[in-house]
């Protein structure tokens, strides 16, 4: 049903009608953001990032052949573009390390006010590599399958497997004091009750 | 199975990537190794933590306006100009290009312009260049200069007049030296005209250690850096600079 549905969009949006296109976006925007912010952890970075996404595949729509998911093609197209503008950046940072060191510091999604617990995260989550952030994005937040995940990121699905487990690896060092103090805490409110099988 | 494989194969539990005959493999560990069982249950919290803190969720108003923002990034992408290279210039430069059909006749005559200018860069390239070589060669290097220098002095010759003849010889030997280049590089013309006309060479060899002799005349000081610029040599029709290439420093 709801495949269909999404199939009815996509040919209606080949024939240029935007309202249908519209409904796509409003139902990905969130995953698109969230997988840019993901990978950027910048607001102003993932919001540029995500808009760009849906304009690009606005474009590249006529030669979408619907032969995997529009869910998984979007996600590709905004990891792709996301990738590209981080190794721009990079390259950037490198020749005028200064300029963009002030940009970092003027960004405003910095000062927001982040309790310890989310600053660390933050921390830990940004020190990891970008193909292991987005890994975590897609299996661990979004719940996609390695098979999924695999498609977005164009690898085979063990090379999910092990970026996710590197990437636990590094959060768990990272967050070691944190895991143990929200784990006692969650098993206080009764959390920990029926975890496992 | 072995507690560093269930360790590893954990994270495939945790993201049900792995079957599940596996799946009630590793519980059953889990439930016997205390060891596991932590990093089971830490494993479980980090990713509840992921969940619960990284996500950013912009406000409310963010994602109400997300299409109107949107639909304006479209409408300015679609009235920017897009504009190839070779329009921009027609543009500029041609803007009333008259005759469509004229157009590759126009174009062909460019590319063989380019052609041509491109060959003739080369060839006045090359002579200029080899030129350079030799000169860059180092061959009347700074210390070999002052030692000959200093042998002059000792032989009761002045400063300056012992430059004077260390120009002329300089001169002679660039001659020299240019001319095995030439040889050596099949450019007949330059060794033609040195074999034949010596008494040419000469001249400039006196030209130039004249004006070697007054500057450093005019000078006086021991480090005195002088150059030495010979006039441009005319091989036939050809002018041949070697005016450069016979820049020296004493």
């Amino acid at each position: 049903m709801e495949i269909s549905s999404e199939y009815d969009l996509i040919i209606k949006v080949k024939e240029g009608n935007m309202n249908a296109f519209r409904i796509l976006v409003d139902k990905y925007k969130r995953t698109v953001y969230s997988l840019c912010y993901q990978l950027t952890r910048n607001h102003a970075d993932a919001d540029d990032l995500s808009q760009e996404t849906f304009i690009r595949a606005h474009d590249a729509l006529k030669k979408f052949r619907m032969q995997s998911s529009f869910s998984t093609w979007i996600r590709r197209i905004a990891y792709n573009n996301t990738l590209n503008y981080l190794k721009k950046k990079k390259r950037l940072r490198e020749e005028y390390p200064e300029q963009l060191e002030v940009s970092v510091k003027d960004d405003p999604s910095t000062d927001l006010e982040k309790n310890e617990l989310s600053g660390k995260l933050d921390e830990a989550l940004s020190s990891l590599p970008i193909e292991q952030k987005a890994a975590v994005e897609l299996v661990i937040q979004e719940g996609l399958s390695y098979k999924e995940a695999a498609g977005i990121q164009g690898c085979p699905e063990g090379t999910v497997f092990w970026r996710i487990y590197q990437a636990r690896r590094s959060l768990k060092e990272k967050m070691e004091p944190y895991i143990t103090y929200y784990e006692r805490e969650f098993k206080k409110t009764g959390g920990g009750q029926n975890e496992m099988r | 199975m072995k507690c560093d494989k269930i360790k590893k194969l954990i994270s495939g539990l945790l993201d049900q990537g792995i079957s599940e005959a596996l799946q009630q493999e590793i519980f059953e560990h889990i439930k016997k190794c205390p060891d596991c069982r932590s990093e089971y249950e830490e494993l479980n919290s980090l990713d509840r933590i992921i969940n619960t803190q990284s996500v950013k969720e912009p406000p409310k108003e963010y994602w109400d306006n997300y299409w109107m923002r949107l639909e304006k990034r479209f409408a300015e992408k679609s009235f920017k100009p897009r504009y190839s290279v070779f329009r921009r210039i027609k543009e500029i430069y041609f803007p009333f290009f008259p005759l469509p059909e004229l157009r590759p006749v126009f174009g062909t005559v460019i590319i063989a312009l380019l052609v041509l200018v491109s060959i003739l860069s080369f060839k006045v390239g090359r002579k200029t260049e080899n030129i350079y070589i030799m000169a860059s060669k180092g061959i009347y290097d700074q210390g070999r200069i002052s030692t000959v220098l200093t042998g002059y002095e000792r032989m009761g010759y002045p400063e300056s007049a012992a430059k004077a003849l260390i120009a002329q010889h300089l001169i002679k030997n660039f001659f020299k030296d240019l001319s095995l280049l030439y040889r050596k590089e099949g450019l007949d013309e330059f060794v033609t005209y040195i074999d034949k006309g010596g008494k040419e060479a000469g001249r400039f060899e006196s030209a130039a250690s004249r004006m070697a002799l007054l500057e450093g005349a005019e000078s006086g000081r021991k480090d005195y850096d002088t150059t030495i610029t010979i006039p441009d040599v005319m091989v036939g029709e050809k002018n041949v600079v070697i005016k450069a290439a016979a820049k020296h420093t004493l």
